[in-house]
């Protein structure tokens, strides 16, 4: 079920009451989301209801046995290489068989080696890319002791719970078991979450459905038919349309769980502000960056050289495992090599003004600005990787920068201004966002339900006819 | 191991705390959505009535309706219609205020049985069965194109570009596409296409217009004796009688249409259907002058006449040609298809 449709709003709101009805007993409340959830599931593809059971038992299981090995360091890295290993397969059976056969395929003839390996297409479980994250990072934790390992039902609950299966934010156990483990606290931020809700629903359904129709997809559909000047604002519009559709997606995602009395993790903080591609990793997408971080950086830096040559090594390393993380194909790993190759280079210049004596970054607001322009315009260079079809596609779009002057019927004022909008917020005090905020959340019943109605009524109004997926609702 | 050891379970709010700024009570929130869902569903009525209506014939529909129908009567007495009227006046948006009711098509059903033996066989090996006994078509010149429309369901949505690309690499056709998706020749009640395909040949004086529908038409169909099944006879009548008057439409003023069929499906319950719904356009195709039909079965099939999602790329090595739901093309599946409607459109104009 999609979120912005009239059959999830009646889902949740028979949801909301009936996982309230239980709170006071957890194990219910639990085993009502899970239902709920298995439900949401099933609407998509009830025939992975199976392979989520597998995924739960085989994190629970290997859960457990790191937990009894603690004192036993052998047998426990061997749990959870074993557990690690088998989600990570798993994975890589669902979202990348098929383009590493035909990769190999390729490769093995152009050799003059011919074999045929089965070139099934399997399905891709939604949300899988996250839910083995989430799964792996209980491994981890129960591994440092973070966390005591949770019980089958408390897995299930956490790794299948409905708001955040399709495309998180990435959750850790310690964030959520307690959660569900414990009676929530029956006064819940109402305002905040329906104020979530409904600005979501119209980052998605307005202002990212109105970029993408009105100039992205065109772009890098036919990039050839296009001035350079569109192609440029093509550009920037898919990465305005990218921001306000995940970020949306996240923004619904808070607000339901909020409501149920689950608290999630933030997962975006005005990303495009960011001075270098470094930083911009801490604000866009902030869940994953954290966990390629913790559970993939941190350890290959502390078996690596303190040396800023291995630091580079193992930043493009993140940088590419983040890439193929978002999908099977060569453009991703063009994605998170431009990422990766941008903060080695970041780090090598840090250290190098370290060694000479300066401050790690100049200062001066021109400065600053200027790198704030210059990141935007890395991330915009990652984003056409990203979304282009192929390499080839990805070229094409960037040589058409270069098509000169022509009609630009593209380039609209409405265009630019969602896009400048969309910056000038970015660029908004996070006190003035704060603000804001806390004025809505304490408005009266009357003003509250008036505003969702107008605001449901002109969502509706500019929304596009259907409800176009979630661009991250693919990986 | 202390940090093994489960945290306290918290407790609820103290009885006597005092409630925290920004918080509401459960049950106090759950009125407060719930009265907003109302009201927006009031002030939405007509749209969400809409939207019912376009639900395939079945229990859907009518739960849908037996809500939306009552909503909307009440919406329209307390003149909550209007603040959607005003702001889709003033943003000149479509509008949802009740239409006359369309012309029924025609239901005459044209006689059924299949002209020609080029026309018959889902498999066939041909990519395209020309029927067309065309009279002579102008040569196009890139200072006069040849104006192209593409028109069609989502299948068009990978497919359009590609055949954008195709017939901009000729340099002497100006083609334009109208994407709409869920959409076909079903349900006019969710969206027009008749209509709107008159809009669009006038508007873009199109002289060759490439149609691609049929993949949301596996459902239900409003006939004058009522709803009836897919596949049942009465469909059949109706589905045909619809998609003639397309036909008809759009070849008027010599323009040529190229009607693309279904290709192969996943899904053999579903493929059977499109086979059926490929049928019928090949069928009418023949009896229209200046209808080409393009068959894409064999097109993306495996040498068993099986589907297959992968097949051989330019350079002979295997390529996703079909997206995971079975249905839809990749772009590489979209770069299949294109060569195959630029050659039945140059069979017909001299591109150079």
């Amino acid at each position: 079920v999609l979120f912005p449709t009239i059959t999830f709003a009646i889902f949740f709101m028979a949801v909301w009451p009936a996982v309230w009805a239980v709170a006071r007993w957890p194990v219910l409340r639990q085993l009502v989301l899970l239902v709920a959830s298995c439900g949401f599931y099933a609407y998509w593809d009830e025939r992975y209801l199976a392979l989520l059971a597998g995924l739960v038992v085989l994190n629970h299981a290997s859960a457990h046995a790191i937990a009894r090995a603690a004192a036993r360091p052998g047998l426990q890295r061997a749990a959870l290489w074993f557990g690690v290993t088998g989600h990570l397969a798993i994975l890589g059976w669902f979202k990348y068989y098929g383009f590493f056969a035909a990769e190999l395929t390729s490769a093995l003839d152009r050799l003059g080696l011919r074999i045929e390996p089965p070139l099934v297409q399997v399905v891709l479980p939604l949300g899988i890319s996250f839910v083995t994250f989430q799964a792996i990072s209980h491994l981890i934790e129960v591994r440092r002791e973070v966390i005591a390992p949770g019980r089958l039902l408390e897995v299930a609950t956490w790794l299948t719970f409905f708001p955040t299966i399709a495309s998180g934010p990435i959750t850790r156990a310690s964030e959520l078991l307690p959660q569900l483990r414990d009676r929530p606290v029956a006064r819940i931020e109402a305002n905040r979450a329906m104020w979530l809700i409904a600005r979501g629903l119209f980052k998605k359904m307005v202002l990212a459905s109105y970029l993408a129709s009105a100039i992205a997809d065109d772009v890098f559909a036919g990039p050839a038919r296009h001035s350079g000047p569109e192609v440029l604002v093509g550009i920037y519009g898919y990465a305005a349309q990218l921001y306000l559709d995940f970020s949306g997606y996240t923004d619904m995602a808070i607000g339901l769980a909020l409501l149920i009395g689950i608290r999630l993790p933030e997962n975006f903080n005005a990303p495009y502000v960011a001075q270098t591609v470094t930083e911009f990793w801490t604000r866009w997408h902030m869940t994953l960056s954290r966990w390629l971080r913790d559970f993939v950086f941190t350890p290959l830096a502390l078996r690596s050289a303190r040396t800023t040559a291995a630091t580079c090594r193992n930043l493009l390393i993140v940088m590419l495992l983040a890439g193929l993380w978002h999908g099977a194909a060569w453009t991703f790993v063009a994605f998170g090599a431009v990422h990766g190759l941008a903060m080695a280079g970041e780090r090598a210049l840090r250290q190098r003004r370290r060694r000479l004596g300066r401050p790690p970054v100049a200062g001066g607001w021109a400065r600053r600005v200027a790198r704030q322009v210059v990141t935007f315009h890395i991330i915009c260079l990652g984003w056409v990787f990203f979304r282009a079809e192929s390499l080839e596609g990805a070229v094409d779009v960037l040589a058409a920068l270069a098509n000169g002057w022509g009609p630009s019927p593209g380039v609209t004022l409405l265009v630019a201004a969602v896009i400048a909008a969309v910056l000038l917020v970015h660029l908004a005090p996070r006190v003035a966002r704060d603000r804001v905020g806390a004025r809505v959340a304490t408005l009266g019943a009357v003003p509250t339900i008036a505003g969702l109605a107008v605001a449901l009524l002109v969502i509706d109004v500019f929304g596009p006819e259907g409800v176009p997926p979630f661009l991250y609702g693919g990986f | 191991m202390a940090l093994l050891e489960r945290a306290p379970a918290s407790v609820t709010a103290p009885r006597h705390a005092r409630p925290r700024k920004g918080t509401r009570g459960v049950r106090r929130s759950f009125v407060i959505a719930g009265a907003a869902l109302g009201l927006a569903a009031l002030l939405d009525a007509e749209a969400l009535h809409q939207t019912a209506s376009s639900q395939p014939f079945g229990w859907r529909y009518d739960v849908a309706t037996a809500v939306a129908d009552p909503l909307v009567d009440l919406s329209r007495a307390l003149h909550l219609t209007e603040p959607r009227h005003w702001l889709e006046d003033l943003f000149d948006k479509p509008s949802t205020r009740p239409q006359p009711a369309p012309p029924t098509p025609t239901t005459e059903p044209p006689p059924t049985t299949t002209q020609g033996s080029s026309t018959t066989g889902s498999t066939s090996s041909s990519t395209t069965t020309s029927t067309t006994v065309a009279p002579a078509h102008r040569t196009p010149t890139s200072a006069d194109p040849l104006r192209l429309l593409i028109a069609g369901d989502s299948m068009t949505e990978s497919a359009g570009p590609a055949l954008l690309d195709a017939a901009d690499a000729t340099g002497v056709i100006r083609a334009d596409r109208e994407l709409r998706y869920s959409s076909g020749l079903t349900r006019p009640d969710y969206f027009d296409w008749p209509a709107r395909l008159g809009q669009l040949v006038a508007e873009h004086d199109a002289e060759a217009v490439v149609v691609w529908l049929g993949a949301n038409d596996a459902q239900g169909i409003q006939t004058p004796n009522g709803p009836a099944g897919f596949g049942t006879d009465a469909w059949i009548a109706e589905y045909r009688a619809r998609v003639a008057a397309v036909m008809d439409q759009l070849a008027q003023d010599g323009r040529t249409v190229y009607w693309i069929g279904e290709p192969i499906m996943r899904s053999a319950e579903f493929d059977a259907r499109m086979r059926l719904i490929t049928d019928i356009y090949r069928e009418e195709a023949t009896r229209h002058e200046r209808v080409r039909f393009i068959d894409t079965r064999a097109l993306f099939s495996d040498d068993g006449g099986s589907y297959s999602a992968y097949l051989p790329g330019s350079d002979g090595q295997p390529v996703l040609v079909r997206r995971d739901d079975g249905i839809h093309l990749t772009p590489a599946g979209a770069d299949r298809l294109a060569p195959t409607v630029m050659d039945a459109i140059r069979e017909d104009w001299d591109l150079g």
